[in-house]
């Protein structure tokens, strides 16, 4: 007996087609080339993997490494990416102008890039505070546990861009980025001189002090974000109306005209509305997800940290004011942030 | 004759009461076991942040928040070792089954909803206790041998 899909299975499949290809089309999978230690991919939904040498690492992905963990990804013949331990890094997509852009986000951690050739637009670099775009470049990106971002260039030359402002930093040039605020000033790196895990530590050690000031630098960036989602979810919501109608439009003069009427119906209209579309979605994803990383990663990280050390304290001050910070974002998370992603984003 | 009959019969009555007892113990998982759920607890008060972080499966919950590091596990140890009596003396209130419907008992939030809808741990129980501390709600998972592991706690309770 052979397998026959049904009318309604071959529009199904058509749509999952549709839905899907373009995803994919653009999707470069980076591979693990060497591991040491503990190292994770997460697939989402909760599902992780022990990360073995081959593994491909897709979009969406995220590799995590352990207190000893250490892995080194290979993307096409001319990116490498070096994750240090206890880092979270995601690779992702988004489209600016029409074009599709990948981004490499270190949440957490410390990771190292190596550009040696570039197909297609530079990638984003992209961390809790800030994002850089890169021009053949050796570039080693930190983030904190308060959401704060060291970037450090050893050679090429680096963008490094933050609540509307951008400084740009030449090799054995490095700046920091706290939680919505703009670039500081950009410092002077003696090659092997600057101890990141030293540096995480002292942002640690203010956000600890001081927690209720580092969640409301956070509560800032995260409103930028959530800025642009506002500002996008009309867009994407416009977009995709065009574009159900115009299909709807299409099975008319298919019906009138007949297909080949249909066909150059849908070169010249359906198609464009479905790239344009997809775009916009994709980068409202993209910011929303930027605002998820903030919210789950930073902002659990800094509760963990402050319920754990006033579990007997409970009613202290500091905790409370933080607390009220936290209640907040997570309040605006719920709204505008949740309907814009899907239920495995949020494992 | 009768007598072998009636001995044989009440040796079977009782090995097949003996096989049920010991089949009914092996079917419940050590996550809804009090005496295995003691255990951890008894290991997490006692032994240090290293060990009570290797007794923590990721991702963890706390309160509303989904740990996925191992760093947040050690983090959570290290701080809750400088509470003391965190889990001494616990009485166990209540074991149950953790399921998906549960998720509020954590927190009345999405990503908590997802987790417990797509990502619960294996053989997933919640576990009342009371200790010198307070009123804590656990969730705890894992197999049928050995001890369970902490996937999630809430708390104090009021």
């Amino acid at each position: 007996m052979k397998n026959k899909l049904s009318a309604p299975g071959y529009i199904f499949a058509a749509v999952m087609l549709f839905l899907v290809f373009p995803l994919c089309a653009g999707a470069e999978d980076a591979l693990i080339v060497y591991t040491e230690g503990d190292v994770d991919i997460d697939h989402g939904y909760g599902n992780r993997d022990l990360a073995i040498i081959g593994d491909p690492v897709m979009n969406g992905e995220s590799v995590i490494t352990g207190p000893v963990g250490y892995a080194e990804l290979e993307r096409g013949s001319g990116t490498s990416i070096t994750i240090q331990p206890d880092t979270i890094f995601r690779l992702e997509q988004t489209a600016e102008r029409g074009e599709k852009r990948d981004i490499m986000r270190c949440t957490l951690g410390s990771v190292a890039y190596r550009f040696t050739q570039i197909r297609g637009r530079e990638p984003y670099l992209v961390t809790p505070s800030a994002a850089a775009g890169i021009r053949g470049t050796e570039v080693t990106v930190s983030a904190a546990d308060d959401g704060s971002s060291l970037f450090v260039v050893q050679s090429g030359t680096v963008e490094v861009e933050a609540e509307g402002s951008t400084v740009v930093l030449g090799a054995d040039e490095g700046v920091e980025v706290r939680p919505g605020e703009t670039p500081g000033e950009k410092f002077d790196v003696k090659r092997g001189g600057l101890d990141y895990s030293k540096w995480r530590e002292a942002r640690r050690t203010s956000f600890i002090d001081n927690p209720a000031a580092a969640a409301e630098g956070l509560e800032r960036r995260f409103a930028g974000l959530i800025e642009k989602v506002e500002e996008l979810a009309p867009v994407y919501a416009e977009s995709k109306r065009w574009l159900d109608y115009e299909r709807e439009q299409m099975k008319e003069v298919e019906q009138e005209k007949g297909i080949e009427a249909r066909k150059s119906y849908y070169r010249d209209k359906v198609y464009p509305l479905e790239v344009q579309s997809h775009n916009a979605f994709i980068t409202l994803r993209y910011w929303a997800s930027s605002a998820f990383s903030l919210r789950r990663y930073v902002l659990g990280r800094m509760y963990v940290s402050l319920k754990t050390s006033y579990l007997a304290d409970l009613d202290n001050l500091k905790f409370q004011d933080f607390l009220g910070v936290y209640r907040r974002i997570l309040a605006v998370y719920e709204e505008k942030v949740v309907p814009r992603l899907t239920d495995a984003d949020l494992i | 004759m009768v007598s072998q009959n009636h001995r044989f019969g009440t040796l079977t009555g009782v090995f097949i009461l003996i096989v049920l007892i010991l089949s009914g113990c092996s079917s419940l998982p050590v996550s809804q076991r009090p005496d295995s759920v003691e255990s951890l607890l008894y290991k997490l008060e006692t032994g240090d942040a290293e060990n009570a972080a290797g007794l923590t499966r990721v991702p963890f919950l706390l309160d509303g928040e989904i740990l996925v590091t191992g760093k947040d596990a050690r983090l959570l140890w290290s701080n809750l070792k400088d509470v003391p009596g965190l889990f001494a003396s616990p009485q166990i209130l209540s074991i149950t089954p953790a399921l998906p419907a549960d998720y509020t008992k954590f927190a009345d939030s999405s990503d908590m909803r997802v987790f417990f809808e797509r990502a619960l741990p294996a053989n997933p129980a919640l576990v009342e206790i009371q200790t010198s501390f307070g009123r804590f709600l656990l969730l705890v998972s894992g197999k049928k041998i050995g001890i369970p592991v902490l996937a999630g706690m809430k708390g104090p309770l009021k």
